[in-house]
């Protein structure tokens, strides 16, 4: 959490106090505008080989015809992070997961998983969670466990089975006979189940009831995976700030800010929930 | 990678696919006892026991018989139809709907996805295609007493313009199936191009728009090859065979270049500009 460094992660080096990055934009008074693009990472021009960043995007821009779901959005998220992506309805939080994971294209910008471009190669690397029930509703828990082993090399059965039995998930139970909730813990379990170098999490406990999300939250996002990265969006800002290490607020396309979340206490007094409200207020 | 993908969908695939290979197996057999029961009436009412001629059909039961024949030679093709639009319709759920969420993330090229799905799709297709065609061989063969010059010459009109100069012979039959086999992967990679098509174009009604395309385009190269074969016909050539297998010809390797390019197509669309919703 003491470990931010401001956008963009161009080197691994440990900033002194955390600091805010916040976006040309002027729809954001209350924040320090960056003026400086984000440069593009040169890991072979460094003196010292520096690892990619888990993800790393300059410029992204999605237009759907002449509406901007994002804009010129530069981010730089070193691995070991897990950075939360807030913003209101319409904001572009899943445009930007959907970017990442392969299933929609920037209409400008680069995107780029520990240094490679989207394509099957970033996919072995990212384990994508998508805001809605995406498996055939003919199949059974085990065939969706055993179709993540046979295509994903990181998939961890045994661990898939430890986190259903937790949940009480049966996996022998068909997909339609599961609840709406049930269907997304097994399709998080699935998704956190391997051990991938990025996580992009399209709000993982949007559906599930307050005593699965504690599960969810404290043993298998923070406790099976504990160096993961992970990305996800939520609106449950309360339910999820305790396990953030970085947030980034996102309105109309554009970044507002990208800070830790030990910067709202120190410099507004308050939590990241009522800070959200407060940003966010109608 | 492919053979696993394409493990997985013949998987999915093959429990209705079997449905649908029972109800044109059995429709195919009814019809051809329909065909032999026809026969047998007519001998019955003493019009003789060739084809069934004009005045055999005024005898009540023939009628019935004959018509339940062609309502079983429907269903043959219906189910062949069937199974066409249930790939068709599960390669557009698994890469455009909610389903594609799950195909599209696997860490494989999209032209090894699309290969797949047509691999599996197009192995059924030609089986339920060839199979059609011999229970309608099995008919003619039931009606004409068994005559296999009537069995190659029904075997031969799958090739197409070719059929007009084809005399039922071993070359005309296997240019028949050959045809056969390329329709197959034409009407398939057409179908999956124009529904990449109307899922990158249109931002409602995507399998309606997709719809549009593939028959606007079928439509269009069939006029193509239509007025080409009359041509050939009409016009002032010095061999009508020539010409009529020169087009033949002509469609099919077409008919395989648009199948291998609607593919492609397919492929680079899913890769770079279709975004699921």
């Amino acid at each position: 959490m003491d470990q931010f460094s401001p956008m963009p992660f161009a080197s691994q080096s440990p900033q002194p106090a955390p600091q805010p990055v916040a976006s040309q934009s002027a729809t954001a008074p209350a924040l320090q505008p960056v003026p400086a693009p984000a440069p593009v990472p040169q890991p072979a021009a460094a003196p010292a080989p520096q690892p990619a960043p888990a993800l790393w995007c300059q410029n992204l821009t999605k237009a759907y015809g002449p509406n901007l779901a994002l804009d010129r959005f530069n981010i730089s998220v070193p691995a070991g992070r897990i950075v939360g992506l807030l913003g209101p309805n319409g904001s572009g939080k899943t445009t930007l997961l959907k970017m990442i994971a392969g299933v929609a294209h920037p209409s400008e910008g680069v995107i780029r998983v520990c240094g490679r471009p989207v394509g099957p190669e970033s996919k072995a690397l990212v384990s994508y969670l998508p805001e809605r029930p995406y498996f055939p509703r003919s199949m059974r828990v085990r065939e969706m466990i055993a179709y993540f082993a046979d295509f994903y090399a990181d998939f961890d059965v045994a661990m898939a089975h430890d986190m259903l039995a937790h949940l009480g998930v049966d996996p022998a139970a068909v997909c339609s006979a599961l609840s709406k909730g049930t269907v997304e813990k097994v399709q998080l379990v699935l998704v956190m189940a391997r051990h991938a170098a990025l996580y992009l999490l399209d709000e993982p406990i949007g559906g599930v009831d307050p005593a699965a999300r504690d599960y969810i939250l404290s043993t298998i996002i923070r406790g099976y995976r504990p160096g993961a990265t992970i990305v996800l969006s939520t609106h449950l800002v309360r339910d999820v700030e305790t396990v953030l290490d970085d947030f980034i607020l996102l309105r109309y396309g554009t970044m507002l800010l990208h800070a830790p979340v030990a910067y709202v206490a120190q410099e507004k007094g308050t939590t990241l929930d009522a800070y959200f409200r407060e940003e966010f207020r109608c | 990678m492919l053979g696993k993908l394409f493990s997985y969908e013949l998987r999915a695939l093959w429990k209705p696919a079997l449905i649908m290979l029972a109800v044109m197996v059995v429709a195919g057999l009814a019809g051809t006892a329909c065909l032999g029961g026809a026969l047998a009436a007519s001998d019955a009412a003493g019009y003789g026991s060739g084809y069934v001629t004009h005045a055999a059909l005024s005898a009540n039961a023939t009628v019935v018989l004959f018509m339940g024949a062609l309502f079983c030679g429907f269903l043959v093709w219906a189910a062949v139809a069937a199974l066409y639009v249930f790939v068709a319709m599960r390669f557009y759920r698994t890469m455009f709907t909610d389903e594609g969420y799950l195909t599209l993330t696997l860490p494989v090229r999209t032209g090894t996805l699309v290969l797949a799905k047509f691999w599996a799709a197009y192995l059924l297709l030609a089986v339920f295609a060839l199979g059609a065609t011999m229970l309608y061989a099995l008919m003619v063969a039931t009606i004409s007493g068994g005559d296999a010059d009537a069995v190659s010459g029904v075997l031969s009109i799958t090739g197409g313009w070719f059929a007009f100069v084809a005399d039922g012979d071993v070359a005309s039959v296997a240019l028949g199936v050959v045809n056969t086999l390329v329709t197959c992967a034409y009407a398939l990679g057409l179908a999956f191009g124009s529904l990449t098509l109307g899922a990158w174009w249109a931002r409602r009604h995507k399998v309606a728009a997709a719809v549009g395309i593939y028959l606007g385009v079928g439509w269009l190269l069939s006029l193509v090859f239509s007025i080409a074969g009359v041509l050939a016909m009409t016009g002032d050539v010095a061999s009508w065979d020539f010409a009529l297998a020169a087009v033949s010809v002509a469609q099919l390797l077409l008919n395989a270049a648009v199948a291998a390019g609607a593919l492609a197509l397919s492929a680079l669309l899913v890769r770079t500009k279709v975004d699921l919703n």
